[in-house]
């Protein structure tokens, strides 16, 4: 079985700070992890590959600074690690995205099964796997929460209002949710025998590809959370009864 | 289980000190493998202030093109605060010496992290030590959870909690009086507000040194350095001074924030930020048993930490002591001996080098600031005499019945000569 995983470098969305004025992300630097649906894709296929043999390849694109991802992939025990990073990634869309993978995939060839998470870590689009499987006209299985091979694949589908079993013929296209399984976490040996195994680079110039999105991004931001802000200056002994009046609407609302 | 790889040496803590022997031997082709107990190089790290750039221009070729630096510094104050005023010296110099600079830890170890894996070192983050293997008295590798990894030698650069120099034998744990807690907060403003604030010109920074208030007049301090679009503030006391006053070194931060001096200086900024870290403060008395058979101590947890009250200096001892155990480790392979007596070498060498020739220099600086005058008596006698002496009444006084006045049953004038006498030799 020849498996194929789209992996994406997210930002660690929990490290990330907001300029607390404009609301914006501050994403420079930002520190990175891989994307955890896609952690999950990688780990599927793994398990599937130590069931009934075979390779698993994995695709990544992003900014040259996610180039740390081929460690991880390899740590966690991926044969075959391809990517592709230009710093003119940074703005490219769902669209860009899925094209880029697939034609990175065509070039690779050979697949019986490719895996993806169903959403990244940051972007959250859930567009990415089902324009790839368009592209690369394949069956599409989304949000798998399992996942079964023999000749053909059968997966369980949570599609929000039900499980939905569906059974689709190889090759096909599956992307597949958090609660799928429990990623391994790689042992120090698998790290440091990962570190020095090679991987192979793309690039934009390999492909035909139009890199112009079609996403306008008008603005990134965090939500607005109102506060009241209301000080009493309790230095005031005449304002004490205010004090008291926001202690008894606190009861009211059984906060204290 | 497959074949253990044999390392040439195991690095404990992606820190200055760390990364600094980790650079230095990869360089030269020694087979190295940095071990971080952080998610990423970087993450346990809190200090966002001065760093002396001499050591690290001298080894990473291209350091000041290719660094995180974010300002150098060319203004330097100290100010002694009371409670609501503050007196300040100020030296602004010249933009070219550049000797220091303003930036961040974290992301400068994570810059140094990145040189470790270009010169073809390893660094890998995630992976906490939890032991030494160790055979008779020789230091023989490390254990990590389940795996045990092997090299001629270990670098223990641990930082300020030395978990694994205990186990090694080489020191026990800090006393109260040896360490301080920092807390730092930092603030988001634009890059041109903090020049202006602080008087200074495109790319040059401000490090401003506290006494008094900020450490609620115990011993300790405050600081502020202005970074190319944040400031960072932050107050350290030392532990047996935070517990004999019973302060929360948490509501202390939160009083210096707000005491008019500073939140003028951070006006309209945003906090993005808070962390808190220990600090080694006992200067050259703080400094164990720096080698073994098999091991060598460095940075932090070898107390490697200079503070003279209105600068402190760390990071560039921590690097050049890593530096220095790469050179050792080099003699040592060279020699095919590994024991405590060749590796004896790293103690000569570091006597010989800046890091203890200062730490020496100063040595008796740390019981010269256990002296609480210079956290209370004086910054509050400072700030009150210049203020009364700027304060024009019907008559204005004269200072030095002022400076009597003001020291009347608190300081003899004995003291205060004598006080001044100890700063000027030993500072």
């Amino acid at each position: 079985m020849d498996i194929i995983v789209c992996v994406k470098q997210s930002y660690d969305v929990q490290q990330i700070k907001f300029d607390p004025k404009t609301g914006e992300p501050m994403l420079a630097g930002a520190p990175r992890k891989m994307s955890d649906m896609d952690r999950r894709a990688l780990e599927e296929a793994l398990r599937i590959r130590e069931k009934v043999g075979g390779v698993v390849k994995t695709v990544s694109i992003g900014t040259p600074d996610s180039r740390d991802v081929v460690k991880e992939i390899y740590a966690m025990g991926a044969d075959e690690a391809y990517i592709l990073t230009d710093l003119k990634l940074e703005k490219a869309d769902p669209d860009v995205t899925a094209r880029l993978l697939s034609e990175m995939i065509k070039k690779i060839g050979n697949y019986d099964l490719i895996l993806s998470g169903a959403a990244s870590t940051d972007g959250y689009s859930w567009q990415v796997p089902a324009k790839v499987a368009a592209h690369l006209n394949l069956p599409f299985l989304p949000n798998a929460i399992s996942i079964n091979v023999n000749d053909a694949v059968m997966v369980d589908c949570d599609l929000g209002d039900a499980i939905y079993d569906y059974k689709a013929p190889l090759p096909c296209m599956v992307s597949v949710s958090l609660e799928i399984n429990e990623p391994r976490i790689p042992t120090l040996s698998a790290i440091l025998k990962a570190s020095r195994k090679p991987f192979t680079e793309f690039h934009i110039k390999d492909f035909e590809v139009d890199l112009s999105p079609e996403l306008e991004v008008i603005s990134t931001a965090m939500p607005k959370v109102a506060r009241k802000n209301f000080i009493v200056d309790a230095s005031d002994a005449s304002k004490l009864d205010e004090v008291r009046k926001i202690v008894d609407e606190l009861r009211k609302e059984n906060v204290i | 289980m497959e074949m253990e790889e044999k390392f040439d040496a195991i690095i404990v803590g992606a820190g200055a000190s760390g990364l600094g022997a980790a650079y230095s031997l990869a360089k030269s082709g020694f087979n190295v493998v940095v071990l971080e107990r952080g998610q990423r190089i970087g993450a346990k790290n809190v200090y966002g202030g001065r760093i002396y750039s001499h050591v690290f221009e001298k080894e990473i070729p291209g350091f000041k093109e290719d660094a995180p630096v974010e300002r150098w510094v060319t203004g330097e104050r100290l100010t002694f605060l009371d409670d609501s005023s503050a007196a300040t010296l100020e030296l602004s110099s010249d933009f070219s010496s550049e000797n220091s600079f303003i930036t961040t830890l974290s992301k400068f170890n994570e810059w140094l992290g990145k040189k470790v894996e270009e010169t073809g070192g390893l660094v890998i983050s995630g992976i906490k030590v939890d032991d030494l293997i160790i055979e008779g008295s020789t230091v023989k590798g490390i254990v990590a959870g389940e795996e045990r990894l092997f090299a001629d030698v270990v670098i223990d650069a641990e930082g300020v909690n030395p978990i694994l120099a205990k186990k090694a034998g080489l020191r026990g744990d800090w006393n109260p009086h040896e360490v301080a807690v920092g807390v730092k907060e930092v603030i988001k403003l634009p890059e041109s507000v903090i020049e202006d604030r602080f008087n200074l010109n495109h790319g040059e920074g401000a490090a401003n040194l506290f006494l008094g208030y900020a450490s609620r007049y115990g011993f300790g301090g405050g600081f502020l350095y202005t970074a190319k679009d944040t400031i960072s503030i932050g107050v350290v006391v030392r532990v047996d001074s935070a517990i004999a006053n019973r302060i929360s070194v948490y509501d202390i931060v939160e009083d210096f924030r707000l005491h008019p001096y500073i939140s003028k200086l951070i006006k309209d900024g945003s906090p993005i930020e808070y962390s808190a870290h220990l600090v080694p403060e006992a200067g050259i008395h703080g400094v164990p048993k720096l080698y073994g058979n098999g091991i060598l101590l460095t940075g932090d947890a070898a107390g490697f930490v200079l503070n003279r009250g209105f600068t402190v200096r760390g990071v560039d001892f921590a690097f050049l002591s890593g530096v220095i155990a790469a050179e050792t480790i080099r003699k040592a392979h060279e020699e095919g001996d590994f024991s405590a007596s060749t590796l004896s070498h790293y103690e000569q060498r570091l006597k010989e080098s800046v890091v203890f020739r200062e730490l020496e220099n100063f040595r008796k600086v740390p019981n010269l600031l256990s002296n609480l005058r210079f956290f209370e008596t004086y910054p509050k006698l400072l700030c009150e005499i210049l203020k009364d002496a700027y304060t024009v009444g019907e008559d204005s006084k004269k200072i030095y019945p002022l400076l009597k006045n003001k020291m009347r049953d608190r300081v003899s004038m004995i003291t205060l000569i004598r006080d001044i006498i100890s700063v000027v030799r030993n500072l």
